[in-house]
């Protein structure tokens, strides 16, 4: 062969060579973007968060020296029966009397039957008395509809009991406060404190402590009396308070819930995962910081709090507030639950940050078109001053009914409006990518443009299709993971 | 993953592989290339890359509707945007005829 012709043939060796060097390149980075997507170390979930490389947003430049928050007026503290959990449970002691005697109100009775406090808040909310009259006829129905979806859901009924299962009882713990804080707060310390070289030391020392106990994220907030409720004090009972003097900053923890069950809500996820391990990493934080000589008092879900945590956690510049009326977050999004522990170690405080989530909101709305309840406000902006304070505000007894509805045993939740929140995508990197650049545009034309592609390219299947048949088809946001599915396992 | 080194090493290699093979495909053709020609056809492949793997992992995380048309949508601005920078390498191939 001439040499001309060998060289020819070399060159054109690599420049077809190159062609499929390319195809091949090009397989490569979409072979590894499928296992990217794959991957489950990407699950916002609390696997591998033991040092806190999880809490990897950088918040610097977003610090800013006021909360998100509007204030619009004078602030108020939020009341015992302001929770709906509270007032439930006075309705239904009204209702079923613990000491077995006659109930004292009942659902054909109406607001001018109820007692003092009741009849005053439900008079100042007319229509949720109704409400609660709906959810308990519907939890009478849900009870009977589980005969049918027993089999169906076994897995994931199982799954929610286990997790709520150390939450309950006298062996709960952390335990139930039994004094007052000037008491109860201190008690177990007997040791005195050793000089903290700063209180930036503090912080610092708290925050790795608090990760190596679970938590993926951790900030601290001063205590501001605002976020105190008012009427009630664990470990004393109903009475009227002020803060006290040694509740000086709060270590507020943030954790997701496991993320393949989130996606498969509302009926095979629950919030019992999430709640039970606060209540082991908060606990461990008030032993903690009692053994090296300083007061401390946990304040854990679901209900065991003293304080509000979403603001206090704003505040400790862990996120913003969302339309869903929950925290969201820049690493886990809306799907962030939260507890904390009051303390007087001296400790340095964040900042809070604003990466526009409250911008986001007004654009999105999502969480509000897939609520099968339509608790989740639709307007643009605010309407409500809620306690001195211009936020959406969610219809809790609309929120409660569903509980009531879905195919589970007993109400234990919904929880659509967090997985379905654009913010709460895995942790791969397209949506780390787009949350980063997103917090970057000032102008907003990014997220508008993401907020496009997230409604017209992504599945949804709709407010009412999350209900039971008649009125929908049990449908859950995303597939469960097999070990939820009851059918994998067993024969039906 | 013990496999992720050996991936980049290789995608590293067939990275060089291309290069060399573009250069001998445009000095056949005939284009001159400048310092930032080189880099919009860097940035064209790199914008390539970058929407084949992000419609992947979205296909990759369950999410096959989204990744679907996150792959159609950004492929076709992807085509746009590389004729005209076909375009724009192919005029300097002419500039030089004249
Ligand atoms: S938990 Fe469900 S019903 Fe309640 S606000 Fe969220 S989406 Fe609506
Ligand atoms: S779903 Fe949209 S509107 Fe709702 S909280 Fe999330 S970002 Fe805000």
């Amino acid at each position: 062969m001439p040499k001309g012709n060998k060289k020819i043939n070399r060159r054109d060796f690599i420049k077809y060579s190159g062609i499929a060097g390319a195809a091949l390149t090009l397989s490569g980075i979409a072979g590894a973007g499928y296992f990217a997507g794959k991957d489950k170390s990407t699950h916002t979930g609390w696997g591998k968060g033991a040092y806190g490389e999880n809490q990897d947003f950088n918040r610097t430049p977003f610090r800013v020296n006021n909360p998100t928050y509007k204030k619009a007026g004078k602030p108020v503290r939020i009341g015992y029966l302001e929770n709906i959990f509270n007032r439930n449970g006075e309705l239904y002691r009204l209702m079923h009397p613990r000491d077995g005697s006659n109930p004292k109100w009942s659902l054909q009775q109406g607001v001018d039957d109820l007692p003092g406090d009741l009849k005053k808040f439900y008079k100042k909310h007319p229509g949720r008395l109704d409400e609660f009259k709906k959810a308990y006829r519907r939890g009478r129905q849900q009870k009977k509809n589980w005969e049918k979806y027993k089999d169906q859901y076994l897995l994931a009924d199982a799954w929610s009991a286990a997790h709520s299962s150390p939450m309950r009882g006298r062996e709960a713990f952390p335990a139930e406060p039994q004094d007052a804080p000037e008491k109860s707060d201190f008690k177990g310390i007997n040791t005195k404190p050793c000089q903290l070289k700063s209180p930036g030391h503090g912080s610092r020392l708290m925050k790795k402590i608090a990760h190596t106990f679970g938590a993926t994220l951790v900030g601290i907030a001063p205590v501001k009396e605002e976020w105190l409720y008012q009427g009630y004090l664990r470990g004393v009972g109903k009475t009227r308070y002020e803060k006290p003097p040694h509740w000086k900053h709060a270590i507020v923890v943030g954790i997701p819930h496991e993320w393949e069950s989130l996606y498969a809500n509302p009926v095979y996820g629950t919030s019992y995962d999430a709640y039970s391990m606060l209540n082991f990493i908060a606990g461990k934080l008030e032993v903690f910081l009692k053994h090296i000589g300083y007061a401390a008092r946990s304040h854990v879900p679901p209900t065991d709090y003293d304080l509000v945590m979403p603001p206090l956690a704003i505040d400790a510049g862990l996120g913003e507030q969302g339309r869903n009326g929950i925290l969201i977050t820049p690493e886990l999004g809306a799907n962030t639950r939260l507890a904390a522990v009051t303390t007087n170690m001296p400790l340095e405080n964040d900042k809070p940050i604003d990466i526009g989530i409250k911008e986001f909101c007004e654009k999105c709305k999502i969480c509000a078109e897939q609520c099968p309840s339509g608790a989740i406000s639709f307007d643009k902006q605010p309407p409500q001053v809620i306690r001195g304070y211009r936020r959406w505000e969610i219809n809790q007894e609309k929120c409660f009914t569903i509980w009531n509805t879905v195919a589970t045993s007993h109400p234990r939740g919904c929880r659509v409006c967090l997985a379905v929140c654009p913010y709460s995508r895995k942790n791969n990197w397209i949506h780390k990518l787009a949350k980063q650049m997103d917090a970057y545009d000032p102008t907003g034309a990014f997220s508008s443009a993401m907020l496009a592609m997230q409604k017209q390219f992504f599945d949804y299947p709709g407010a009412q299709e999350y209900l039971p048949p008649p009125d929908g088809s049990n449908a859950v946001y995303q597939e469960p993971p097999d070990w939820l599915k009851t059918e994998e396992w067993f024969d039906l | 993953m013990f496999i992720q080194p050996v991936f980049w090493i290789i995608i590293g290699m067939l990275g060089l592989l291309m290069i060399t093979s573009a250069k001998y495909w445009l000095s056949d053709l005939n284009i001159v290339m400048k310092w930032w020609k080189w880099l919009l056809a860097g940035a064209w492949f790199v914008l390539l890359s970058l929407s084949l793997a992000g419609g992947m992992t979205l296909i990759g995380e369950g999410e096959q509707q989204a990744g679907l048309y996150f792959l159609g949508f950004s492929l076709l601005i992807i085509l746009l945007l590389g004729v005209g920078l076909w375009r724009l390498l192919a005029r300097k191939k002419k500039d030089t005829n004249q």
